[in-house]
C-alpha cells in the first residue's frame, strides 16, 4: 500500500505547537532578561537616589516633557481643544488629572 | 474524545486545502493581519515595560520636591526657605537642589545641568551622560565648552561618563560643582532651583505637604506618589493609544465581517450545499468555517506576538524610537525591562482573534441552514 | 424498500411562484437492482429523488425507508441516514473545485472521521478501480466530463452506501460514456447496491440493464414496471 500524501493539518498543527511553545517561552525568557538586568537596575536606583532624580530622560526636546513631574501647572489644551502639540512627544503625554 | 480530535483534524485538513486554493489572497491577508498584531503587541509590551521600569526606578525619587512659583512659573527658592521648612515637624534632611537647562547650540540639544557634591569634582571638571557624550562625540579626558550666563565660555574637562546602562535616567545630564553651575546657569548665591525634603514618617507626607503650603503660600510641593502617578498615567495614556488602535482594528473587522455577511459568494454557497448533500451536518460546516477563521487569526496572533517580543526586547523597539524621539536630539539608548502582563496578552487575543473567527462564522450560518437539495437544481 | 404514501411537495408555498412539484404520490420502490425514473423535465423526478435521499422533506405525506418513517425525523437524524445509506451522483457532478481528486472523494467521510490511512487507502482503491489511478492528485477542474463523473461515483461510494441516487447522471455525457456509465452501475448493482436514477434519455431508460422503470408526469405517477 502506498503511504498517503502528508496531510495539510500536520505542518499547521506543528506550527501551532511551536508558536504556543515559543509564546510560553517568552515568559521564561523575560524572567531571564530581568535577572540579567537586575544589577543595572540596582545601580540606576542608586543613581536616582544620589542625584535626587525625579524623571526619566525619555524626551529631551522640551522641558515640560523632560521633567514631566516637575512641570508648571498647565491646562490640558492650552489654546484650543483641537490645537496640535508643537512637540511630537507632547502628544504622547497625558493631560494633568484633577486631584481627587 | 479521540473521535472528536480526529474529526477536527479532518476539518482542519479540509479548511487548509480550501484556503490553499487562493494562496495569494490568504497569504496577503495573513501578512497584514500579522503586522497589525505585531504593531499592537509591540506597543503593548513597550509601554508595559516602560511603566514597570519607571515605577521601579522612581520609587527612589525624593519624597517631596518643593518648588516656588512666581507668576505661575517655577522660580528660584531663596535660602531662607530651607530654615522655614526646617521648623515644620516631621521633616528632616532638607536640601536645596541646583539644576537647570542648558541649550547647546552646536548640537541643538538641551542638557540638564545638575550640581553634584558626591563626585569630588573640581570647578573645571564635569561628568556627563553617555548619550550626550555620544552625540557630541566626546570621551573622558576631552574638553567640553559651555557658554555661560554672563556671555563668556567655560571649558570643562570630562572627568567621567555616567554608565551607559543608566541612559534612561541620565542621558542628558551634565554634573558639575555647585559653584560652576551657578556661574554657568546664572543662579545667584542664596538661591536654589528647588528643595528636596525627606519625611520622617511616610504616612505624614500629606500633612507635611499641607503645612508647607500653609507656611510658604507661594510654594508647590510635589510628592513622590505624584511623580509615580504621573508616570503611571503617562503610560496609561499610551495604553489609551493602544486602545484606540484596537478599536480601529475591531472596527475594521466589523466592516470586513459585514462585507462577508452580505457577500458570501455563489461559489461558496454552492460548496456549502455540496458538503451538506454529501453528508455534512450544519455543525460540521460551522466548525469547518470556525477553523477557517481560527487558522488565520491564531497563526497571525502567535507570529505577530513573537515578532513583537523580538522587536521590543531584542531589537530595542527600534521602530518606535523615531516616534518617542520626536524632535529630541538626545535619545537614550536603553534596554527595556521586560515584563509581560498575561492579562494584557489575553485582552489582545480576545480583541484580535475572536472578532475574526466570528466574522467568518456568521455569514456561513445563514447559508448552512438552507436545504441541501438546492445543489440538485 | 422505500414506500411513499400520499406524498406532496410544494415549493414557495403561499407565494405567487408556488409550485406543486409532487401531488399525492403513492409509490413503492423495491430497491433491488437499478430503478429508473423517467419523465420530461418538470415532471418531479428531481424532487422525488431529493425526498428519497433525505435532502429535503415532503410538504405532506409519509416516506418510509426499510420500515422507518424518515419524513418525521429531525435534521440531525436525516443527515445521519443520508450519510450512511445514500450516495449521490449529481447532474453537474458538483465536485468541489480547487481540491484534488482524492480530497473530493474523501470529503463525505470527514465528519465520520475514520482512520486516515484506511480512508486514504479506500479512496485510492476506488479511484484505481474506476481507472483514475494517474489522476489522484490532479485538481478536479482539469478532468474531462467522463473522468469527473467517475470521481463523482467514487465519492458516492466512499461511505459504503446501500442506495445510490443519481439525478440525470448522463445529461452531460455522450452516448459512449453513457453506455460506460450504465455498465458501471450494473456492476455495482450486481455487488448488492441499489441504484435509483432519473433520466429522460432513451439510451438509459430503454437499456436492458434497467430492472424497474417508473414513469412520471406533472408530479404524478404514470406507470411502474
Amino acid at each position: 500500500m502506498r503511504s498517503s500524501k502528508p496531510r495539510p493539518s500536520t505542518p499547521w498543527l506543528f506550527f501551532l505547537l511551536l508558536g504556543i511553545s515559543f509564546t510560553l517561552l517568552t515568559f521564561a525568557d523575560s524572567l531571564r532578561l530581568r535577572d540579567a538586568m537586575q544589577a543595572d537596575l540596582t545601580a540606576n536606583r542608586q543613581l536616582v537616589r544620589d542625584l535626587a532624580l525625579t524623571d526619566l530622560a525619555l524626551f529631551t526636546d522640551a522641558r515640560y516633557v523632560r521633567h514631566l513631574s516637575q512641570q508648571d501647572n498647565y491646562a490640558a489644551f492650552q489654546d484650543h481643544p483641537m490645537a496640535l502639540e508643537h512637540f511630537p512627544s507632547g502628544s504622547l503625554i497625558m493631560p494633568p488629572q484633577l486631584s481627587p | 474524545m479521540n473521535h472528536f480530535f480526529s474529526r477536527q483534524r479532518y476539518l482542519i485538513d479540509y479548511t487548509l486545502a480550501s484556503l490553499l486554493r487562493r494562496k495569494g489572497k490568504h497569504a496577503t491577508l495573513l501578512l497584514i493581519y500579522t503586522l497589525v498584531i505585531a504593531l499592537l503587541a509591540s506597543v503593548m509590551l513597550f509601554t508595559e515595560a516602560l511603566r514597570q521600569e519607571s515605577q521601579l526606578l522612581l520609587s527612589d525619587a525624593p519624597e517631596i520636591v518643593l518648588q516656588r512659583q512666581i507668576a505661575g512659573r517655577h522660580a528660584l527658592v531663596p535660602v531662607d526657605y530651607l530654615e522655614k521648612i526646617g521648623t515644620i515637624r516631621g521633616t528632616h534632611q532638607i536640601e536645596g537642589r541646583l539644576w537647570g537647562y542648558h541649550y547647546d547650540a552646536t548640537i541643538k540639544a538641551n542638557y540638564t545641568v545638575m550640581a553634584s557634591e558626591e563626585h569630588a569634582l573640581t570647578n573645571s571638571e564635569i561628568i556627563i551622560g553617555a548619550t550626550l557624550a555620544r552625540s557630541r562625540g566626546v570621551a573622558v579626558g576631552d574638553m567640553l565648552s559651555l557658554s555661560a550666563a554672563d556671555g563668556g565660555t567655560f571649558v570643562f574637562t570630562i572627568k567621567a561618563l555616567l554608565p551607559s546602562t543608566s541612559e534612561l535616567v541620565s542621558s542628558d545630564l551634565v554634573l558639575m560643582t555647585p559653584h560652576a553651575l551657578r556661574l554657568t546657569l546664572g543662579i545667584p548665591e542664596g538661591f536654589y532651583t528647588d528643595v528636596i525634603i525627606a519625611v520622617r514618617n511616610p504616612r505624614e507626607m500629606q500633612k507635611v505637604a499641607a503645612k508647607l503650603i500653609e507656611r510658604l503660600p507661594d510654594s508647590r510641593p510635589i510628592l513622590r506618589d505624584e511623580i509615580l502617578r504621573t508616570y503611571e498615567a503617562v503610560f496609561a495614556w499610551r495604553q489609551g493609544v493602544v486602545l484606540l488602535l484596537l478599536v480601529t482594528t475591531v472596527l475594521a473587522f466589523i466592516i470586513f465581517a459585514w462585507d462577508r455577511a452580505s457577500g458570501l459568494s455563489a461559489e461558496e454557497r454552492r460548496e456549502i450545499g455540496i458538503l451538506k448533500a454529501v453528508g455534512w451536518e450544519i455543525g460540521d460546516i460551522l466548525q469547518m468555517k470556525f477553523w477557517e477563521g481560527t487558522i488565520i487569526s491564531l497563526s497571525a496572533f502567535l507570529t505577530g506576538y513573537l515578532i513583537a517580543y523580538l522587536h521590543v526586547f531584542y531589537g530595542n523597539a527600534s521602530l518606535f524610537a523615531p516616534v518617542l524621539k520626536g524632535w529630541a536630539t538626545l535619545y537614550p539608548d536603553f534596554r527595556l525591562y521586560p515584563v509581560i502582563d498575561a492579562l494584557q496578552l489575553t485582552t489582545l487575543f480576545c480583541f484580535t482573534v475572536i472578532p475574526y473567527a466570528v466574522a467568518t462564522l456568521v455569514p456561513t450560518w445563514r447559508s448552512a441552514i438552507t436545504d441541501p437539495e438546492e445543489v440538485m437544481r | 424498500m422505500i414506500t411513499l404514501s400520499h406524498v406532496s411537495k410544494i415549493y414557495h408555498q403561499g407565494q405567487p411562484n408556488e409550485l406543486h412539484a409532487l401531488r399525492d404520490l403513492n409509490l413503492t420502490i423495491d430497491a433491488e437492482g437499478i430503478t429508473c425514473l423517467r419523465g420530461a423535465s418538470g415532471s418531479g423526478k428531481t424532487t422525488l429523488l431529493s425526498l428519497i435521499g433525505c435532502l429535503s422533506r415532503p410538504t405532506s405525506g409519509r416516506i418510509a425507508l426499510q420500515g422507518q418513517i424518515i419524513s418525521s425525523f429531525s435534521e440531525r437524524f436525516l443527515t445521519d441516514i443520508r450519510r450512511h445509506t445514500f450516495g449521490f451522483i449529481f447532474q453537474r457532478f458538483n465536485l468541489i473545485s480547487g481540491l484534488s481528486v482524492i480530497d473530493n472523494v474523501m470529503i463525505p467521510a470527514y465528519p465520520i472521521a475514520p482512520d486516515h490511512d484506511l480512508l486514504y487507502a479506500k479512496a485510492t482503491e476506488l479511484l484505481h478501480h474506476f481507472g483514475l489511478a494517474t489522476r489522484l492528485h490532479s485538481r478536479v477542474e482539469w478532468l474531462s466530463g467522463g473522468e469527473s463523473q467517475r470521481v463523482a461515483i467514487c465519492r458516492a461510494l466512499i461511505n459504503d452506501p446501500t442506495i445510490i441516487i443519481a439525478d440525470e447522471p448522463t445529461a452531460n455525457l455522450d452516448s459512449k460514456l453513457t453506455a460506460g456509465f450504465l455498465s458501471l452501475m450494473a456492476e455495482l448493482a450486481k455487488n448488492g447496491k441499489s441504484i435509483i436514477l432519473s433520466s429522460h434519455d432513451p439510451g438509459i431508460y430503454d437499456a436492458q440493464e434497467i430492472n424497474h422503470l417508473i414513469e412520471m408526469r406533472d408530479g404524478r405517477l404514470l406507470s411502474q414496471t
